[in-house]
C-alpha cells in the first residue's frame, strides 16, 4: 500500500532519533554551554538578536540543540520567548552612558573621547589559523595593554553637526507607548518604531543584501552614506513601574549601535541637510547594525518625498520579508504534502491537453 | 436647447510648497463638449488635469460635478471611495503613455473587461463582445483580443487604452497628450479615430496638450495656460484664428511657421 | 500529566485576545481581522494560525481531529495532534462524526459537518487578492470599497486563454454577498461544502496574522460568470479501496511502469464507507 499516507506517527519518532544520532555519530565530548557562549560568541549574539530574547545561556543552548543551524536556533528561542510573561516595558536606553568597548567614527578624524578600536576582525588577516586545529587548553586571557577608557559618557558624535543645523533632528516621542511587533500585527504605513523593531530582529543576511543593494545604486538617489559613529559596549536597562514612580535599574546589556549619515538634496523650499539612519542590536552585531541603519534611512524615503523606486525603500517589501522565522517557515512548508492540490492540477492539465488535442474549442 | 452643465470649476488653485501649480482657474464644461487645455510644459496644464481627475487635492477652489444620477456634487469633498468609483467607470483618463493606463499582464480583452467589471458585469460573452466591439471601433483587429499589450505597437496600445476607457460609456474622458509619444503618421490616424468616435457617441472630453494641431482638430473650446494661469479662453476657432493675448499670438504664429 | 505549559500552550491573556478577534471575525463574515499572532513551536506556514485558533477555543471536553490532505495519518497532522495531546491532555479521534473540533489543511471532510462542530482551517495566504495586488495598503482598500473587478478579470483571462477557469484549488469565494474570501488551498471540489455549512468555520493565518470566519448557515458563493458557471472536479475512476464515486480522489503511482490507482483523499470517509459496504 501507499506508505506516505500511513505511519506518520512512527516516521516522526524515527526521524527525531536519527537527528539525535547525527549529533552523536562517533561519540565526541558534549560541548558545554559556556564553551559555546565564549568561543562562539558571535553566533550567540546573532541568535539573541534575531530570537529577540537577551539571554546568552538560552541562546547557547539553542545553538547546541539545533546543532549549529542558527536559523533553527533563532526559531527555538522565539518559540520559548512567546511563552514568557510581559512584566514591563523598559525606558529608552541611553547609549551615551555606556561602558565602551569599541567606538569609531569614519566621518571625523578625531572625536571627543577618542576612537577606540576594541575587538574586531577588521584588521586581522583572513588566514586560517591552523594552530586552532589542535588547541589543548584555553587559559583565561590576561589583560594585555588594557587601557580602560577614561570617559564614562560618550555623547553621539554626529550631534556635533546639530549646532549648525546640518543634521535632521530625531523626533523625540519617548512618551508614547511604542508599537510592539511581538504583540500587534503589522500596520501600513508603518511607523518608525514598528520598522526599527522588525529590522532589529530581521535576518542579518536579508538586511545585509538590501543595504548592499542601496549603496550599489538600487537605493535612494546618488548618495553615499557615512558612518557617523559605531559603538559597542554595555548599557543599563531601566524600568519605571507605575507603582514606584521612579526608575530602577534591572540589569545591563551589550549593544551595538550605528549612526549613519546620509544626504538629502533638499528642494527650492528646504535647504539640503544631512539625514540619519540608525541601527541598534543586542550584543556585538556591528555588521548588522550598519545594515539596519542603511535600511532605516531608505525606509524614511517616503517621508522625505523621495521617489519610491527600489525594493529597499518599499515598506511592505522590506518589513514583510525580513523575518527569518517567518521566511524559513513558509519556504520550507513547501515540503508538506500538497497532493490534494496537485491532483487538481493534474486533472486540469489532462483535461486541457485532451481538449486541445481533440481540436475541441478555443 | 438645454445642454446640461456637468462640471463647474471655480477659482481652482494649487501650490507645490511656495510654487504655483495653477491659479484661479474658472470654467464650465457642458455635456458633449470637448475642451482643450494648451500650454507649454510648466504652464500648469498637467497640474490642472490632476486636480480635475482627483489625482491631487488642490490647495483651494471648487469643482462641482453633475452626475447622471445623484444631482450636483462637490467633487473635492467626495469620499475616496466615490472618487475611485468615478474614475473606474463614469470617468476615465487616457494617459500619454498607454502603459500607465493598461495592465500589461493581462490580455487586450481583459483590459477592457476590467473596466466593465467595475460596474458589475458578470457575463463572459458580453465582456467578450463588448471588447471586440470597441477594438473594432478604434480600428484594431478584434482577432487580437487575447493578445497581450506588449505585443502591440505603441499606436495600437494607445488605441487599446482608448477602447478600454470608452467601453464603460464614460461621462467624462480626460486625455493627457494622447498622441504625445507617437510617430507623426500614427498621430494623425489616432486623431482621426478619436474624432470619428467622438462624433458617434457624443462623449464629453478634456484634452490636455501642447500641440495646437490636436486642439484645432478635436476641441470646441480652449483654455490657454501660461505660468499657472489661464491667459485666454474661448471657442477654439476664435482663439486660434484671432488670438487676443500676446502669448496666444506667439503660440499660433509659431505653429504657422512650421 | 504535567506539561510545564499552560493548557493549550498559549497563556490565557493571549487566548482571550484571539477569542475576541474570532468574535469580531464571526460578526463580519469573510473579513480578515488582524490579530497579534504569536510564535508557535511549529514553523510558520505549517499551521501556526490554525493552531493558535484551536488553542484559543479548545476546552477539556473537546475531541480533536486533525487532518492534512484529508488524511489523519500524515506527518504534519500527527505532529499537530500530538502537540495538543501533550499540552491539553485531551481526546483525539480520526472519526469525523466523533470530533467536536477539526483542524484541517487543504480539505474539508466528505462527511457533512453538523452544528456542534467547529472546523479550523490552516491558512497560508489569507488575502485572495494578493497575487493580483501585492500591496496590503491597496488590498485593504479594495475590500473596503468592494472593488473586486480584478478578481473577475483573472477568471476572464483564464476562460479566454484556456476555455475554462483553471483555478483548481484555493478557488475564491464571496462570503455573505460581501467579502471575497480565500477558502485556503482546499480543492474547488470542497467549495460547495462551505455554503450554508452547519458548523462554524474559522480560519487562522499565523505568518500573516489574520483571522477570518464563516458563521454557520452563511452563503458562500464560488466566483463565476453567468454563462460560465462554477464546476467541481470529477473522476472517471472510483476509489480502488471503498469504491466511492462521490469523494475527492488522490492518484497513486503503484509500480515503476507508472500504473496508477485512485483512492479517497479522506481516509476516515474511505474507512467508514468500506465498513458500510461490507
Amino acid at each position: 500500500m501507499y506508505v506516505a499516507v500511513k505511519g506518520g506517527e512512527k516516521a516522526i519518532k524515527s526521524s527525531l532519533k536519527l537527528l539525535e544520532k547525527k549529533r552523536k555519530e562517533t561519540g565526541t565530548k558534549s560541548i558545554e554551554i559556556n564553551q559555546i557562549k565564549e568561543q562562539l560568541s558571535f553566533a550567540v549574539d546573532r541568535v539573541i538578536n534575531e530570537g529577540s530574547l537577551y539571554d546568552k545561556d538560552l541562546s547557547a543552548l539553542a545553538i547546541k540543540q539545533s546543532q549549529g543551524d542558527l536559523v533553527e536556533a533563532i526559531f527555538l528561542l522565539r518559540a520559548y520567548r512567546t511563552t514568557l510573561e510581559r512584566y514591563a516595558y523598559s525606558t529608552a536606553i541611553d547609549t551615551s552612558k555606556i561602558i565602551i568597548k569599541r567606538r569609531i567614527s569614519a566621518s571625523f578624524k578625531d572625536i571627543p573621547g577618542g576612537q577606540i578600536l576594541g575587538p574586531t576582525f577588521d584588521y586581522s588577516h583572513r588566514l586560517l589559523d591552523f594552530s586552532l586545529m589542535k588547541e589543548d587548553e584555553i587559559n583565561s586571557y590576561e589583560n594585555i595593554n588594557n587601557q580602560e577608557p577614561k570617559n564614562k559618557e560618550f555623547p553621539s558624535v554626529i550631534d556635533y553637526l546639530n549646532n549648525e543645523n546640518l543634521l535632521e533632528q530625531e523626533i523625540n516621542n519617548l512618551n508614547d507607548n511604542p508599537f510592539d511587533v511581538t504583540r500587534d500585527p503589522m500596520k501600513f504605513p508603518a511607523s518608525r518604531d514598528q520598522w526599527m523593531q522588525i529590522l532589529a530582529r530581521g535576518d542579518e543576511g536579508f538586511l545585509l543584501g538590501l543595504s548592499y543593494s542601496a549603496i550599489r545604486g538600487f537605493g535612494s538617489k546618488g548618495t553615499h552614506p557615512f558612518v557617523g559613529e559605531i559603538k559597542y559596549g554595555i548599557v543599563d536597562i531601566f524600568i519605571s513601574p507605575d507603582e514606584l514612580g521612579f526608575e530602577i535599574c534591572i540589569g545591563e546589556i551589550e549593544i551595538s549601535e550605528c549612526q549613519m549619515i546620509d544626504q538629502f538634496a533638499g528642494n527650492k523650499n528646504t535647504p539640503p541637510q544631512f539625514t540619519r539612519g540608525y541601527g541598534l542590536t543586542f550584543g556585538y552585531n556591528e555588521r548588522k547594525s550598519m545594515a539596519i541603519s542603511i535600511v532605516d534611512r531608505a525606509l524614511k524615503s517616503e517621508g522625505y518625498g523621495e521617489e519610491i523606486k527600489f525594493p529597499i525603500q518599499d515598506q511592505e517589501f522590506v518589513l514583510y520579508h525580513a523575518d527569518n522565522v517567518e521566511a524559513q517557515g513558509f519556504v520550507t512548508h513547501l515540503k508538506l504534502p500538497h497532493y490534494v492540490d496537485f491532483q487538481g492540477e493534474l486533472n486540469l492539465i489532462r483535461k486541457l491537453r485532451n481538449e486541445i488535442l481533440q481540436g475541441k474549442k478555443l | 436647447m438645454n445642454i446640461k452643465k456637468i462640471m463647474h470649476v471655480e477659482n481652482l488653485t494649487h501650490f507645490y510648497g511656495n510654487q504655483i501649480g495653477c491659479k484661479g482657474i474658472n470654467f464650465d464644461l457642458y455635456k458633449g463638449e470637448i475642451l482643450g487645455i494648451v500650454g507649454e510644459s510648466g504652464s500648469g496644464k498637467s497640474t490642472l488635469l490632476k486636480c480635475l481627475s482627483g489625482e491631487i487635492s488642490p490647495s483651494a477652489g471648487k469643482i462641482n460635478i453633475s452626475l447622471d444620477q445623484g444631482g450636483v456634487k462637490d467633487f473635492l469633498s467626495l469620499p475616496e471611495q466615490e472618487k475611485r468609483q468615478l474614475m473606474r467607470s463614469m470617468w476615465g483618463i487616457v494617459h500619454q503613455n498607454p502603459r500607465d493606463g493598461l495592465n500589461l499582464r493581462i490580455s487586450a480583452g481583459g483590459n477592457i473587461a476590467e473596466r466593465l467589471l467595475n460596474v458589475s458585469e458578470k457575463n463572459y460573452s458580453f465582456l467578450r463582445n463588448t471588447g471586440k466591439y470597441w477594438m473594432e471601433k478604434t480600428e484594431m483587429d478584434s482577432d487580437r483580443i487575447d493578445e497581450f499589450p506588449l505585443s502591440f505597437s505603441g499606436g495600437m496600445q494607445q488605441r487599446l487604452q482608448i477602447s478600454k476607457i470608452l467601453s464603460s460609456n464614460p461621462q467624462i474622458v480626460f486625455m493627457d497628450e494622447p498622441t504625445g509619444g507617437l510617430d507623426v503618421s500614427v498621430q494623425a490616424k489616432i486623431l482621426d479615430t478619436i474624432k470619428s468616435i467622438v462624433r458617434d457617441i457624443n462623449v464629453t472630453m478634456i484634452i490636455v496638450t501642447h500641440d495646437l494641431a490636436v486642439v484645432r482638430f478635436l476641441t470646441d473650446k480652449l483654455l490657454v495656460m501660461k505660468d499657472g494661469i489661464v491667459v485666454e479662453t474661448g471657442l477654439t476657432d476664435r482663439v486660434l484664428d484671432d488670438p487676443q493675448h500676446s502669448y496666444t499670438q506667439l503660440l499660433t504664429s509659431s505653429i504657422l511657421q512650421v | 500529566m504535567k506539561t510545564g505549559f499552560n493548557f493549550a500552550y498559549l497563556d490565557e491573556a493571549t487566548k482571550r485576545m484571539i477569542r475576541r478577534k474570532i468574535l469580531k471575525a464571526v460578526c463580519i463574515p469573510g473579513y480578515q481581522c488582524p490579530f497579534g499572532g504569536r510564535e508557535m513551536p511549529l514553523a510558520y506556514g505549517w499551521g501556526t494560525g490554525g493552531m493558535q485558533v484551536t488553542a484559543s477555543i479548545i476546552g477539556k471536553q473537546d475531541i480533536l481531529k486533525v487532518i492534512d490532505q484529508g488524511a489523519d495519518d500524515t506527518t504534519n497532522a500527527v505532529s499537530i495532534k500530538n502537540f495538543f495531546k501533550r499540552v491539553c491532555n485531551i481526546m483525539t479521534t480520526d472519526r469525523t462524526t466523533e470530533a467536536s473540533l477539526i483542524q484541517t489543511r487543504h480539505r474539508i471532510p466528505e462527511t457533512t459537518l453538523n452544528k456542534d462542530q467547529i472546523i479550523v482551517y490552516q491558512v497560508p495566504q489569507p488575502e485572495p487578492l494578493r497575487k493580483l495586488e501585492p500591496k496590503e495598503k491597496e488590498t485593504r482598500k479594495l475590500h473596503a470599497y468592494k472593488e473586486y473587478a480584478l478578481m473577475h478579470v483573472k477568471l476572464y483571462e483564464e476562460i479566454s486563454q484556456f476555455g475554462s477557469v483553471i483555478k483548481t484549488w484555493a478557488y475564491p469565494v464571496e462570503t455573505n454577498n460581501r467579502y471575497i474570501t480565500d477558502p485556503t488551498p482546499i480543492p474547488k471540489f470542497d467549495n460547495p461544502k462551505m455554503n450554508n455549512m452547519e458548523a462554524l468555520q474559522l480560519f487562522g493565518a499565523g505568518r500573516e496574522k489574520r483571522i477570518y470566519a464563516i458563521p454557520p448557515y452563511t452563503k458562500v458563493k464560488s466566483l463565476d460568470f453567468d454563462d460560465h458557471p462554477f464546476e467541481i472536479q470529477t473522476w472517471d475512476e472510483c476509489c480502488s479501496i471503498c469504491g466511492s464515486t462521490k469523494s475527492y480522489l488522490d492518484e497513486i503511482i503503484i509500480n515503476n511502469e507508472g500504473k496508477k490507482n485512485f483512492i479517497c483523499s479522506d481516509t476516515d470517509f474511505c474507512k467508514s464507507n468500506l465498513e458500510k459496504n461490507k
